[in-house]
């Protein structure tokens, strides 16, 4: 992580900084770059800023120079610059409610093709107009100008042999590479597609996917329905063969010459591909023929399993005709399904609209108009059998959530490949992490995920899948750790560790560290030094988010602490914030932070105050001032977490409660007897004198008996 | 203590001169017993012991001159010898009067002391392991006061101690 962290260079604060009107001339040129392409070419006019630049490595990234051409969604891009001068890179600053793929960045370093940008470094830096961290993508800029310019329709009109011949192998080259990787890349579509600064689509580039979780920035008319259908930040990781199928809307989109879905909902969208199949509803009813024809009915085929994979439009390339099955369209029902005022003739359609109108599901269910539709127009009355028994798993739990989880329950059954609709969410099971992430960012209700959990929706959708991008066992093994994780409400445990566990990516979250962005457990340190370097001291470093996130990061660093944690007596709390920290900078072999040493301290006669002994106490004092200096936590909290000092302590206190005992029994006694100062002591006295007459007697009667009969005489 | 009372009424009898000195020797030895009222009766100790230290010069003079009751009456009629024998029993009250005074105002005096030197290491004891040590208020199991935290106790003690 410190090798990720980059020194942060402060810019000029002067809200006159006439930066920003540096930064309207860079959009300015950038506008008028993307949209002068019929006219003559102006000579590019060089980015200059009034800014020192944020330093990431050994590239400096100005703030005030934005490169919009260039932004993932909401991911701004800025202009960067290495130290010297040269090179010009484009800088992705992530947004922290939108989880980049920072663990997949590797995978992405992999990829050797000439047609996506290089990753040139990552990391966090200090981000001045968000006043706090941001991650950092920086990739080299080659990208040149958008094949879809602004404004201008998904639909190219291109020929269908240029596009076969030069951008699909160009296209296919990456699709290789990250296949290789296993990565998926999740926005393959024409607006992320650039001319890589060639005229002739010669080198067509393919624009990046690590800023934003996977698919959030997709087109849904470039994704299969079942993506579309979810919410753009739960998405998840999608599959292979989705990327294959954007493949496929992409060749369409550069050949056809009008956009069918102009001006269409994401529904209506939805709905389209589902009455007409996807390649009459992407093709707009253009005629394709021969080569052109044969590779969008291979990739826009809407059954996962009868769609082209990647070998299959490889051998198709290498010129051997491959058949694509006729695209079908989805089963309807010869009769539609009131509902909620639509009429419903497809299932999954139904399936969208139930979680919306979950106390209308509950009725059609009670009174039958669901059963009739099923029995009698899909005629399937095996399906029938299911939804009762996702009827009575949504009777289980809690009578208030019933319409919530029967909606659910219920959806995932009429639409199986759809992702999971719970309340106001439509969510794939690999998506949950980041759009619980999104939640806790923008303070969005959580509640509902813990819900989600609770109520066992996932282990019923998992019993549906057949099919599923996901590893069931481990997604299952996920949920049910979240469950038994959310029924205890202790810190290390709760919603925020269900975040971390299914939010691999995720930042820690805590209020605490809110200006900072901590991937990794050493990050937190560095996080509070820097907090108490500036003077603001949080009373306890740990709480509920950064124990749950070092509960799932590096459980050994905080397992031990919990307890402590827990407890109802500051003093508890303390030592377990103490070992904690002193845990991770031994563990993780950080180096000394004074300035958190110090933070601590203030508050170490709590913790002195544990021991009885005096003398115990202004030794430790002396011994934990030097370490505090030095600032190595892990010696202080070793001090202080000596179970054997204790005792010590406590054996010692107990053997001089016993002796002050003795004493004040010694004291009452001798008290009472000096009182009667005539008598004390006569005893004694006329025992000595006794004594020392009886031997004054002995030696002179020994003596008297010498002389007399030694014949002395006296 | 009938078999030494027997033995000594025999023996007193076998030597009658000698009992007879003994017995007017010894006089001031009985009064002492009535006058010491203490348990151990170490007055009467101290008395008899100087008693008998006086009239043993005088039994042996009997016994070197034959042992027979004239020369024992002859010494208990004289006046200076019954002066050196009772002056015996009254040195032996001196005794008992001069080391009694002086050994009680010596043990007094070490009373004294000890009363002092409790109460400093008292005050050391609260002093190193805080008031707790006295056993006077009601203690946790890790004994601390169960009304104060430990920090405030420990406070508390050294105010105290100050004052």
């Amino acid at each position: 992580m410190t090798d990720d962290k980059s020194e942060n260079i402060a810019p000029d604060d002067d809200p006159n900084n006439p930066s920003s009107a540096d930064q309207n001339d860079a959009n300015g040129a950038s506008e008028d770059e993307s949209k002068g392409d019929n006219k003559k070419e102006k000579p590019k006019p060089a980015l200059k800023s009034n800014s020192k630049g944020i330093k990431l490595d050994q590239y400096l990234i100005y703030e005030d120079l934005r490169l919009p051409e260039y932004d993932a969604g909401p991911v701004q891009a800025y202009h960067a610059k290495d130290e010297k001068g040269d090179g010009e890179y484009i800088a992705l600053v992530c947004e922290p409610a939108l989880t980049p793929r920072h663990g997949k960045r590797n995978a992405y370093n992999k990829i050797v093709s000439t047609h996506v940008s290089k990753l040139i470094s990552h990391g966090i830096v200090f981000w001045p107009p968000a006043r706090q961290e941001r991650y950092i993508f920086i990739y080299q800029k080659n990208l040149g100008k958008k094949l879809l310019q602004p404004g201008q329709p998904p639909a190219l009109g291109l020929k269908p042999e240029l596009v076969c011949e030069i951008i699909l192998p160009a296209l296919m080259e990456v699709m290789q590479e990250m296949r290789q990787q296993d990565l998926i890349h999740g926005s393959i579509n024409i607006h992320n597609l650039y001319d890589g600064n060639e005229d002739g689509y010669k080198n067509v580039m393919l624009w990046e996917c690590l800023s934003t979780p996977a698919s959030y920035n997709q087109d849904p008319a470039f994704e299969v329905v079942e993506m579309a259908m979810a919410d753009p930040i739960s998405k998840g990781r999608g599959g292979k063969q989705d990327d294959m199928y954007s493949l496929g809307v992409t060749l369409a989109a550069l050949m056809r010459h009008h956009d069918p879905f102009e001006g269409l909902s994401v529904e209506d969208i939805i709905l389209k591909k589902n009455e007409q199949g996807s390649y009459v509803a992407v093709t707009g009813g253009e005629r394709f023929t021969g080569a052109a024809l044969e590779i969008l009915r291979g990739l826009l085929q809407d059954e996962t399993e009868n769609r082209w994979t990647y070998e299959e439009v490889l051998v198709w390339m290498g010129g051997r005709r491959l058949s694509p099955k006729q695209t079908t369209k989805k089963a309807s029902a010869p009769r539609h399904i009131n509902f909620a005022g639509k009429k419903h003739l497809y299932p999954s359609m139904l399936a969208m609209d139930l979680s919306k109108y979950k106390e209308e599901t509950k009725r059609i269910v009670e009174e039958g108009d669901l059963k009739h539709w099923i029995l009698r127009a899909l005629d399937k009355s095996s399906l029938y059998d299911i939804i009762q028994d996702a009827i009575a798993l949504s009777v289980q739990g809690d009578e208030l959530g019933y319409p919530d989880r029967l909606a659910s329950n219920i959806s995932i059954v009429l639409d199986p490949g759809a992702p999971i609709r719970f309340k106001n969410l439509a969510m794939h099971v690999d998506g949950v992490g980041t759009a619980m992430a999104e939640a806790y960012v923008l303070g969005k209700d959580k509640n509902v995920f813990a819900e989600l959990i609770s109520n066992n929706i996932v282990p019923n959708w998992a019993k549906r899948q057949y099919t599923a991008n996901v590893d069931l066992n481990v997604t299952l093994q996920n949920f049910d750790f979240c469950k038994k994780v959310l029924k205890q409400t202790n810190i290390g445990f709760g919603l925020e560790r269900c975040l971390y566990m299914l939010n691999t990516d995720a930042h820690c979250m805590s209020d605490k560290l809110k200006n900072y962005h901590v991937l990794n457990p050493d990050d937190i340190l560095f996080a509070f030094e820097d907090m108490c370097e500036r003077g603001h001291i949080p009373h306890t470093f740990i709480d509920r988010h950064i124990a749950a996130f070092l509960a799932e990061k590096d459980n050994k660093s905080i397992e031990l602490c919990l307890h402590d944690l827990n407890s109802k007596d500051p003093c508890q709390v303390l030592l377990g914030n103490i070992v904690c920290l002193g845990t991770l900078q031994r563990r993780l072999q950080l180096p000394p932070f004074p300035a958190v040493a110090s933070a601590l301290s203030d508050q170490f006669d709590l913790l002195y105050a544990r021991y009885h002994d005096k003398q115990i106490r202004e030794k430790m004092r002396k011994d934990i001032d030097r370490h505090t200096k030095a600032g190595d936590i892990a010696k202080i909290a070793a001090l202080f977490d000596d179970i054997e000092l204790r005792n010590t302590d406590l054996v010692g206190f107990k053997k001089a409660m016993g002796e002050y005992k003795a004493l004040k029994k010694e004291l009452t006694y001798l008290e009472a007897q000096l009182e009667h100062k005539k008598s004390y002591g006569i005893a004694t006295g006329q025992e000595v004198a006794a004594l020392a007459s009886s031997l004054i007697a002995c030696v002179t009667i020994l003596i008297l008996g010498f002389i007399y009969f030694s014949g002395t005489g006296l | 203590m009938q078999v030494l009372g027997i033995v000594v009424f025999l023996a007193g009898a076998i030597f009658m001169p000698t009992t007879f000195i003994l017995l007017v020797g010894m006089l001031p030895t009985p009064f002492a017993i009535l006058a010491d009222k203490t348990r151990g009766k170490h007055k009467v100790l101290t008395v008899g012991a100087m008693n008998l230290t006086g009239c043993v010069p005088f039994v042996f003079e009997l016994w070197l001159s034959g042992h027979n009751f004239e020369k024992s009456f002859e010494i208990v009629t004289n006046v200076q010898a019954l002066i050196v024998m009772w002056s015996a029993a009254a040195l032996g009250y001196m005794i008992n009067w001069a080391l009694t005074g002086f050994v009680s105002s010596l043990l007094y005096q070490k009373g004294v002391a000890r009363v002092k030197a409790i109460h400093k290491r008292q005050e050391d004891l609260v002093d190193r392991w805080g008031n707790e040590v006295t056993g006077e208020m009601e203690l946790n199991e890790l004994g601390f006061a169960l009304e104060a935290s430990p920090a405030k106790s420990t406070k508390s003690n050294t105010s105290r101690r100050a004052k």
